[in-house]
């Protein structure tokens, strides 16, 4: 008896199978589900009506047998149900256009300046901070600024009214100044920020602009030490390819002092045409040198101990010169048109 | 300055064709600039730093030259000698005081007859960009760019009596000069005076009336050495640079002033049809010169710059520059030649050898300098996690200038003198800036032009006020935004702008993400509009503002739009980050109650919050206002807030019996606090 049952069974999944195999819509599948659940005459509920048939010791083994068949169909219904209606989901047009989420951007010339900052802090130099107004004394006579020199007049100075010998700093070296007159070597420092000269804004010139000066004083540094260092941050910011040359200059800081070119990173060198070097294969990058031993002694530090070198760097000159920006007032215009390029 | 390859020729022999010009002269720290062809002769413009006034001039150029190439021979300048000084004339020259001229060659020449240059002199001065005048002015300007001495010439029949005098002027001479203008003087400046009236501003100008004319019978030429720091006041007084200014007030060549007039009688005789009567040469020179001495250990230069050169090498650089070295044991003894004014220290001696010897063969090498544990940059750290989180958010970072105009320092605050530039560049340039405010409203307004509609906006900088008479800079987060927050999209109808609890959110979460313990506080703020002016408190300190802008101020900018900002003292960061430590987190579930009421209108939120946490019961994990209604179905003088609270217990799963009964025990005492009708 239960066996027939079983068979019974086994052709009704059959059946059920073949029916829905070929059913692509939900409404479809509904009628099919009529035809197994019906409460009049659904093949199921016919099923259930038999069960009265079925001797008592057998029944408890059939009910379960027909409570399996109906969870089975049941499942199958829904799986194929919920096939149904992905696939129609699938049919809308996802090539609709997204949300146009605004995205915001760092200034170029902070992110020029953190890439700086980086390669000198994996170095080891710490990041010193100093005021923007500054005393002469910081920005020029600790720096062994001759008073009436016109070496003073190279960095054309705005002064500040109502204050005397207060001028905006032309450099950030004054905040190594204070720094040495505050730490004992060995020094290393970075000091990054504004500094400001009184040029009229042009393609090449604004009159305020970042710099990154670096200051390492400690026994026994050399100007060769100078050279491998710059030659280590030039070829991690520009690229393993570039070289650097020195080229003799003049500072009153500094002793030697050096002017450093880079080999043009775009053409090095080969292109006459070239839109950044101009042909010279060279590109003018930043001033140097030995820090005089004036200064060291202006700072407390004795020259006949310890030596150091100093570097400086200008954060517009190298955006312009990595992103090829053609005018440098576009730093400072804040067109989101530029300031939407980079960062 | 100009150098001519040809006129060069002179005075060394340069070999040609094996090396390019313009790099050795920057090998040796002489910038060139452009190079022009001037009848097919070289012209280089080039660049003097301000320590080599020696190289202002063709000989000093040739001496450095033959330094780099010894094999270059440097030829001896050739002058009409005058051994002894001529005491032909009844004429006398005093120096009043040696601190201000320490050395004055003069010298009479009779008979001459001024003419045009022949065309050889007339081709090098303008190859130099100097226009031929006649043939005595000529010489004292190819002296100049010669041997870099600025000498200067006299119609010595314009010169009121035998006396030349150079002093002080007195505080109410005046003085034509050569360019036609007339200079009031005061006893700041030195003068060459006759026995009447000053005749020349000494080392800037001479006068009009005793010039050189092409009537000029007999001469007087002046050599000297002023002190530097005088040339250089006078000529920045009077705005007048000249080449003899801009060489004087670089310290020139104390030894040299006689050999430059004995260079020029070689020229100006080269210049006559007959032989010269020169008839007075006088060389005051009360002090005489002191040569300076340097010692120096002979491996210094090697040590210190890091280059392998031997002593002898080292030694012959300097010698080839003209020091005169002397061989004692390790060191050496260096005496420096008088036009070398920028040598003080072995330094510069190490410097002097480097650049001859090559920069290019400097090695490379890392210091191994003692490391000293460098700290994480807090101030870095913050600067950069504020402006990763602002760059998500969709906000652009500006730079603006830390100067602006006086009008955009008063938009913010009255509260003046403001810092002010003695010399700006303008006046939009002209005080130092009291808020970033302005500087982003300036960049807002640009951007609305350029049809930007959206224009979100962060700074870091410096603001500038005086306190107690100092000046006290701050470091300032500003922070604005305006027109479109999102654009339009076709899910929903419109694009979302900007408004006002928007942007609070931005700045919310900014402070929330550092886990600051701000409040809003309202406040009176001149430049935001009434009512959505906010402080920031910390700790009961007041560290910004936030709020949107007056509209008053607004249409004042040109901005049609609102515009929302805060700037924030970016000493709130530094001084509330704490370390963050690790919080262990509730585990059971929350339970959520919502509740309804009316509260008068007059009753803010910030009240009902701050009942809210002064009667919060334990348990109470969060809650959120959810809607807000007023208008039909509600009294006029109410407003309707559905607010949502979450439970929880931090040690166990909270009953809905439980939770109940918090929920409600204490929503009636807000009911009853703040008079709510319970919906």
């Amino acid at each position: 008896m239960i066996d027939g049952l079983k068979e019974q069974v086994d052709r009704i999944i059959e059946t059920f199978v073949a029916e829905s195999g070929s059913i692509q819509t939900v409404d479809n599948l509904r009628s099919l589900k009529e035809k197994y659940f019906s409460r009049k005459k659904g093949i199921i509920t016919d099923f259930y009506a038999s069960l009265k048939d079925i001797p008592v010791p057998d029944k408890p083994a059939a009910g379960k047998l027909i409570n399996e068949l109906k969870t089975r169909i049941e499942e199958k219904l829904a799986v194929q149900e919920k096939e149904i209606l992905s696939r129609a989901e699938r049919a809308s047009d996802f090539t609709l256009p997204g949300i146009d989420l605004p995205i915001g951007h760092a200034h170029l010339l902070s992110r020029i300046r953190e890439q700086i900052e980086d390669i000198f802090l994996d170095m080891g130099y710490e990041i010193a901070y100093g005021p923007e107004i500054e005393s002469e004394y910081y920005n020029f006579t600790a720096l062994n600024f001759l008073e009436n020199h016109p070496a003073r007049d190279e960095q054309d100075t705005f002064f500040i009214k109502d204050f005397a010998n207060t001028i905006l700093r032309t450099h950030t070296s004054p905040v190594q100044v204070r720094y040495m007159q505050t730490h004992k070597p060995p020094i290393k420092i970075i000091s990054p920020g504004k500094v400001f000269r009184k040029d009229e804004p042009d393609a090449t010139h604004t009159p305020v602009f970042h710099q990154v000066e670096g200051l390492l004083v400690d026994k026994g540094i050399t100007f060769s030490h100078l050279k491998g260092t710059l030659e280590l941050f030039i070829k991690s910011f520009f690229g393993k390819d570039v070289n650097l040359r020195f080229r003799p200059s003049f500072f009153p800081f500094t002793e030697p002092s050096a002017e450093v070119d880079i080999s043009c990173f775009l053409c090095f060198g080969k292109d006459p045409q070239c839109r950044i070097c101009k042909g010279s294969g060279w590109l003018e990058i930043l001033g140097s040198g030995m820090v005089h031993p004036q200064v060291l002694l202006n700072c407390g530090i004795m020259p006949d101990i310890y030596s150091g070198f100093a570097f400086g760097m200008g954060i517009e000159r190298i955006a312009l010169l990595k992103h090829e920006v053609i005018d440098l007032r576009m730093f400072y215009e804040n067109d989101l048109r530029f300031n939407s390029q980079f960062g | 300055m100009k150098i001519n390859l040809e006129y060069l020729k002179n005075f060394i022999r340069l070999e040609e064709g094996k090396v390019e010009f313009k790099a050795l002269l920057g090998d040796i720290g002489i910038e060139v600039g452009e190079i022009a062809d001037h009848n097919g002769q070289q012209v280089f413009e080039v660049e003097i730093t301000p320590n080599r006034p020696d190289w202002l001039s063709h000989y000093g150029v040739a001496r450095e030259f033959h330094a780099r190439m010894p094999a270059w021979e440097l030829l001896p300048l050739e002058v009409d000698e005058i051994k002894e000084d001529l005491a032909g004339e009844d004429f006398t020259i005093e120096i009043a005081s040696t601190a201000d001229c320490k050395r004055y060659t003069g010298c009479i020449i009779r008979d001459i007859q001024v003419k045009e240059s022949g065309p050889a002199v007339k081709d090098i001065l303008s190859s130099l960009g100097l226009r031929p005048i006649n043939n005595i002015v000529d010489v004292s300007n190819l002296v100049l760019m010669t041997i870099g001495q600025p000498i200067h010439i006299f119609d010595l029949d314009k010169l009121a009596g035998n006396k030349i005098k150079i002093r002080r002027a007195y505080n109410d001479e005046t003085l034509k000069l050569l360019d036609e203008q007339t200079k009031e003087l005061t006893d700041k400046f030195l003068v060459i005076a006759d026995q009447q009236k000053p005749v020349a501003l000494a080392g800037v100008m001479g006068g009009y009336d005793s010039g050189v004319t092409f009537s000029t019978r007999n001469i007087f030429i002046e050599s000297a050495y002023f002190d530097p720091f005088l040339v250089r006041r006078a000529s920045r007084t009077l705005g007048l640079i000249t080449d003899a200014s801009y060489r004087f007030e670089r310290g020139g060549d104390i030894m040299i002033t006689r050999k430059a007039i004995e260079y020029a009688l070689r020229l100006i005789r080269q210049s006559q049809a007959q032989d010269i009567n020169i008839t007075y040469l006088n060389d005051v020179f009360p002090k005489g010169f002191l040569p300076q001495f340097l010692e120096m250990e002979k491996n210094f230069p090697g040590t210190y710059a890091g280059i392998p050169i031997d002593d002898q090498s080292a030694a012959s650089i300097l010698q080839d520059l003209g020091f005169k070295v002397t061989d004692s044991g390790s060191k050496i003894w260096v005496q420096v030649p008088s036009f070398r004014v920028d040598i003080h220290g072995k330094e510069d001696l190490v410097e002097e050898i480097t650049r001859i010897y090559g920069y290019d063969k400097l090695a490379s090498h890392i210091p191994l300098t003692a490391n000293t544990a460098v700290q994480i940059d807090t101030q870095r750290e913050i600067t950069r996690t504020i402006r990763n989180h602002f760059i998500a958010l969709g906000f652009n970072e500006v730079i603006n200038y830390s100067f602006q105009s006086p009008e955009e320092n008063l938009l913010v605050s009255a509260e003046t003198p403001f810092i002010e530039i003695k010399n700006p560049l303008g006046k939009d340039f002209s005080v130092m800036r009291n808020s970033l405010v302005p500087g982003l409203i300036r960049n807002t307004v640009h951007n609305f032009n350029q049809s930007i509609e959206r224009v979100a906006l962060f700074e870091f900088g410096r603001t500038f006020s005086r306190r107690d008479d100092r000046i006290v800079e701050k470091e300032i987060l500003g922070i604005s935004a305006s027109g479109e927050y999102m654009p339009g999209h076709w899910q929903r109808t419109g694009g979302i702008p900007f408004d006002f609890y928007l942007f609070k959110s931005f700045v919310a979460g900014l402070l929330k993400r550092f886990k600051l313990p701000f409040t809003l506080s309202e406040k009176i703020c001149p430049y935001l509009r009434e009512g959505t002016a906010f402080s920031l408190v910390i700790d009961g300190k007041d560290y910004g503002s936030l709020g949107e802008l007056a509209p008053a101020v607004a249409r004042a900018c040109k901005l049609e739009k609102p515009l929302y900002v805060a700037d924030i003292d970016f000493s709130a960061f530094l001084d509330h980050i704490r370390e963050n430590r690790f919080k262990p987190w509730n585990k059971f579930p929350a339970a959520r109650r919502d509740f309804s009421f009316l509260i008068d209108k007059t009753v803010k939120y910030m009240a009902l919050e701050a009942q809210i946490e002064a009667l919060k019961p334990r348990g109470l994990e969060a809650y959120i206002l959810v809607d807000k209604y007023e208008g039909e179905n509600i009294p006029a003088d109410k407003v309707s807030l559905s607010m949502s609270f979450s439970y929880r217990d931090q040690e166990r799963t909270l009953t809905n019996e439980e939770v109940n009964r918090i929920h409600q025990d204490w929503v009636r005492q807000l009911i009853e606090n703040l008079r709510l009708i319970q919906r």
